[in-house]
């Protein structure tokens, strides 16, 4: 049997694509390595807690009959209804410099106060950056050539400041190059994080997880899980010959076309098993960025009121592999439980993200292979004791002694110390969960915006399409889908 | 079936896709000569699907150079009206 389609990989966007394919009426097959669904995003229960891996916070979010968002788009095309999500709106959010705060929520008049307040100069600027966004021409799937978004936003935006603590959150959330990011991707993101705003559902990642299986199942796509693709072959163009794993058996899967979420180079390593490796001029645009992650799931919610937390210790941001295992200049810090209203929330975790160099992970896990020691995980452990060290430094500077936060630094020490259990990943955990060369959470340096690769019948979508995040994801699959799947008639 | 109730028919079927299309859109007073498009939030993506719909559920195939005749619900009948089976 012939496939019509074969989706690699059960990422948001592999999912997308799958349903969508699905949906059409085509035959097709989904295939995963992992014996669960979601890639990056996925979540494992200890301790009769469902504990979120990869997601924090979807972006995009709206209310119901507001129907501009890109989320809206992508429930409407996968036939998933707003309901279903049970989205919690986070209460506020802050970019955190030395020298100035930006609270945001998903009430756009308050970032318009902010600016107005504390760089009043520049609020007709900060206008113009909205208008400037909200008509920034889309290129998905027309192509498009990198352009530099810090190069482009002091036409805009006049004080550096400022400057940095825009385009820190926004590389922060979806950039694969350093210090700087695509400027299309940063027009879609500026959108997506500060104009349409942050959200989570009520019972995180898992629900999206699992109202996407059921979509799969209805619409007929054959999930096929424990599956990871090890070659692709080309059968004269008419169809492509997927070589599949499945435990110690190897399985063959036909298909007309194939769609792959699994990234640009790691795709490309299936397809040219002949090529040489590090031949390629291709090796120059792996991905640099990758992230350890913490989490500690306390006994008792931390008390503290924004949802995300993006900190630079410097008024000048940092975004790029750095020197060391980890950098401590900056980072992402999450509390679930400060979505929605107070006290809704339930998970009692905090989690905290920070720059990480997959190189020298690499080569502790190696190295932890070979000679049975315990560098890898002693590495863990005193990177994870300098994450704790970070989230208390925070707290502390933002003299939570005084005003409104009176007391909460003893609470985050007291809750710190009552941790239930703690979990902290790296690149390299990334890297072998994935399979994403070099742990690159956002994939390669060069997009495929069209979603064509070398061969006719093989697409991509996801990370290296252009689009990210979970909701950029899912919209990326279903764009692909759309236009070389769904679009054209029966076959 | 006459050709009247036959009209009725192709219209009420291309409404029925539209409500599954969108579910959150209210269809009770949509006019047939505006384009839909400036009634109902649906963009390219949702003319793809109902296309789609018209291939599995009537086996109606409308290629590409003619979605701009599906523009107004009166255009979608009177394009689709010969293409129903009688
Ligand atoms: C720590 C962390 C926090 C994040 N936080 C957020 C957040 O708060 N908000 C947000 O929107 N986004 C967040 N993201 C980003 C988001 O998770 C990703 O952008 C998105 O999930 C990417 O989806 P994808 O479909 O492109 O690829 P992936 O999720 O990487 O999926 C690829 C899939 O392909 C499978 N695969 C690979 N190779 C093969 C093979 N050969 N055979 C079979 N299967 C294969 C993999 O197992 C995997 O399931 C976060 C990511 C991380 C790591």
């Amino acid at each position: 049997m012939i496939f019509d389609l074969a989706v690699i990989g059960a990422g948001m966007s592999g999912l997308a694509a799958a349903i969508r394919g699905a949906m059409s009426g085509k035959k097709v097959v989904l295939l995963e390595r992992h014996t669960r669904i979601g890639g990056l995003n996925s979540y494992y229960f200890r301790q009769g807690q469902t504990i979120d891996v990869g997601l924090h916070a979807l972006t995009n979010f709206y209310q119901p009959r507001q129907s501009t968002s890109p989320l809206f788009r992508v429930l409407r095309q996968l036939r998933i209804s707003y309901e279903e999500l049970q989205l919690l709106p986070h209460r506020s959010s802050v970019v955190s410099f030395p020298d100035q705060e930006l609270v945001f929520s998903n009430q756009r008049e308050q970032l318009l106060t902010e600016i107005a307040q504390k760089f009043p100069a520049e609020i007709d600027n900060f206008m113009r950056l909205i208008e400037w966004a909200k008509e920034y021409p889309l290129s998905a799937l027309s192509g498009g050539e990198y352009k530099s978004a810090r190069a482009f936003l002091p036409s805009i935006i006049k004080d550096r400041l400022l400057q940095e603590m825009l385009l820190f959150p926004i590389m922060f959330y979806g950039s694969s190059w350093e210090d700087d990011i695509d400027l299309e991707q940063f027009a879609i993101l500026f959108k997506s994080i500060f104009l349409e705003g942050l959200s989570r559902p009520k019972g995180g990642v898992r629900v999206i997880l699992q109202i996407l299986q059921q979509r799969l199942y209805e619409e007929g796509c054959e999930l096929r899980l424990g599956r990871e693709v090890v070659e692709v072959v080309d059968v004269k163009d008419v169809s492509l010959l997927l070589k599949v794993r499945v435990g110690a058996q190897t399985e063959e899967v036909f298909a007309r076309k194939v769609i792959s979420c699994a990234g640009y180079l790691e795709t490309d390593a299936l397809f040219s098993k002949e090529k040489v490796k590090g031949m390629s001029d291709e090796v120059n645009i792996a991905g640099k960025i990758s992230f350890t992650e913490a989490i500690w799931c306390c006994r008792r919610t931390p008390a503290w009121q924004h949802a995300v937390v993006f900190f630079s210790k410097n008024n000048q941001s940092y975004y790029r592999r750095p020197p060391g295992l980890i950098d401590t200049n900056s980072g992402l810090i999450c509390f679930p439980d400060n979505f929605g209203e107070k006290n809704e929330g339930s998970e009692r975790t905090v989690r905290l993200s920070l720059l990480a160099n997959f190189d020298l992970w690499h080569q502790l896990a190696q190295s932890s292979q070979s000679s049975q020691t315990m560098e890898y995980q002693e590495a863990k452990q005193q990177c994870e004791a300098m994450s704790v060290a970070l989230l208390r430094d925070y707290f502390l500077r933002q003299r939570l002694d005084q005003g409104p936060y009176q007391g909460l630094n003893q609470g985050i020490d007291s809750v710190l110390g009552e941790v239930i259990f703690r979990d902290f990943y790296t690149p390299w955990s990334i890297h072998r969960y994935t399979g994403r060369v070099g742990g690159a959470v956002y994939g390669c340096q060069k997009k495929f915006r069209d979603g064509r690769t070398t061969h006719p019948n093989l697409y991509l979508c996801g990370t290296d399409h252009g689009l990210l995040g979970v909701v950029g994801a899912l919209l990326s699959g279903i764009t692909v889908a759309n236009q070389y799947i769904v679009a054209e008639s029966a076959l | 079936m006459l050709n009247k109730e036959k009209v009725v028919h192709v219209r009420q079927a291309i409404v029925d896709i539209i409500a599954d299309i969108a579910p959150d859109e209210n269809l009770g007073d949509i006019r047939d000569d505006v384009a839909l498009r400036e009634q109902l939030e649906l963009d390219s993506m949702d003319f793809l699907d109902i296309v789609m719909e018209l291939r599995k559920k009537h086996k109606i195939e409308v290629p590409p150079e003619d979605y701009p005749r599906l523009a107004t619900l009166s255009g979608c009948v009177e394009y689709l009206f010969p293409k129903f089976p009688a």
